[in-house]
């Protein structure tokens, strides 16, 4: 009997370590180290039909009111993510994924998450074929965003060509309107089939 | 004597060599200047910039409110309604590149009828509302099919992006409907300024247009939207 009580509390526990590993996800501080940029990352790749990229942002309290200010003073600067499904550096990678959807809290709709606020968007061609769109631009809303709530929108693809072209990879980085350059936030290594291969900061995709 | 004529030499080639370099970088194709603001200016109602696509060489224009708040934006909303009535009165009709901001979400069936009735070319559309969780949601949907959005079909259609003729049938159609809150024409106008101001970057690049040819360098005009701050 005592055994047997053991046992069943041994399997309780099992059972309890398994549900808060389920709810737990893998999160990394990004790349990049603008005072305005968002700290934590948080994404998911799911490979269907389509390709879903999630993609969730947290600022720091800090963070916020540095994007905030720096939107608000002088030279009001307008901050925007840009989400390359290529490799931004060389130009490679191109033509392989083709944005054709990018939503925010519909579908799924976001339990505890909130909507990113934009003011704007782009969807561009980045490199190679001019029908392929690879590029997504989010220009954000500044003033809706606070500190320590995650933020989230999908990118969903059409995938071209799978089980050719080697590994390809997703960058994304953060910018304004007033720079010569960007923050490069992380990315993710794709495999010919868009198997996600591994993430730069590591641990911070799903 | 020589030690003269020769600090004079040297000091010539380090002038000739000054110029060649500024020269150089005057005359540089804009390409070089990849990822970078090329230029920037503002006119009453807005600020502009433009930067040069890495890797594809199309020139991104990116237009923002001045600063001001609801009244900035209600001045920007006022200049594109003078500017399309300016582009109704032209003689000859020509396709603009538009924006339209609804005031509220709209179905995308009703949305499709009046694209059909004024011939109305869709690039992309963002739609917005609740989700079934009470959020707020909003959805970019890259097809262009408001027949069958790739979004939530639940939602409603916010902005519309594409291309229409400046004819009473066309953007006077759009005018008058009091579904819409902003028919954002600032491409038309960013277009002139280009000419103007900035020639050699027209110079073999055209505004995007419904029907691009492979390998033809664009300019692509992206402004914003008051959207998230309406009723939905």
């Amino acid at each position: 009997m005592h055994k047997f009580k053991i046992l069943s509390a041994f399997m309780l526990l099992m059972i309890a370590v398994l549900l808060i590993a389920s709810v737990v996800y893998a999160y990394a501080a990004y790349h990049g180290n603008w005072a305005e940029q968002p700290y934590l990352g948080n994404w998911w790749w799911y490979n269907g039909t389509y390709l879903d990229w999630d993609v969730d942002d947290l600022w720091t309290p800090a963070g916020a009111n540095a994007l905030r200010s720096g939107h608000n003073n002088f030279p009001w600067k307008e901050y925007r993510f840009e989400q390359e499904a290529y490799n931004p550096g060389q130009g490679t990678s191109c033509d392989r994924l083709h944005a054709i959807r990018v939503d925010a809290c519909a579908n799924p709709p976001c339990s505890g998450p909130w909507t990113l606020p934009i003011t704007r968007y782009d969807i561009l061609n980045g490199c190679g074929n001019s029908n392929v769109k690879e590029l997504v631009h989010l220009e954000l809303n500044e003033n809706y965003i606070s500190g320590n709530v995650w933020y989230r929108h999908r990118v969903t693809y059409v995938k071209l060509n799978p089980g050719s072209g080697g590994d390809g990879e997703v960058n994304y980085s953060f910018s304004h309107n007033w720079t010569w350059s960007d923050s490069w936030l992380g990315k993710v290594v794709y495999d010919q089939w868009f198997n996600k291969k591994y993430s730069d900061p590591s641990g911070l995709v799903n | 004597m020589k030690d003269k004529k020769l600090w004079i030499g040297i000091a010539l080639s380090g002038l000739i060599l000054v110029v060649a370099l500024a020269g150089l970088m005057f005359t540089k194709p804009i390409e070089l200047y990849a990822g970078k603001r090329i230029f920037h200016g503002e006119t009453a109602t807005y600020r502009y910039s433009g930067e040069v696509l890495e890797h594809t060489g199309d020139v991104l224009v990116n237009v923002y409110y001045l600063r001001g708040g609801e009244k900035a934006i209600q001045a920007y909303r006022e200049a594109n309604t003078r500017r399309n009535y300016a582009l109704l009165a032209r003689k000859e009709p020509k396709l603009v590149y538009v924006q339209v901001t609804f005031v509220r979400p709209i179905p995308p069936a009703e949305v499709s009828a009046l694209v059909k009735e004024t011939g109305f070319q869709v690039e992309d559309f963002l739609m917005a509302g609740r989700n079934s969780q009470g959020g707020k949601a909003w959805c970019i949907d890259g097809t262009g099919n408001l027949d069958k959005p790739f979004c939530d079909p639940n939602l409603g259609v916010m902005i519309l992006k594409g291309w229409v003729e400046t004819t009473e049938r066309g953007l006077g159609r759009w005018m008058a409907d009091e579904r819409v809150y902003m028919i954002d024409t600032v491409a038309a106008e960013i277009m002139e300024i280009l000419a103007q101001k900035h020639p050699d970057i027209v110079a073999g690049r055209e505004l995007i247009s419904p029907k691009v040819e492979e390998g033809k360098k664009v300019i692509i005009i992206g402004s914003e939207s008051p959207f998230w701050a309406l009723d939905w």
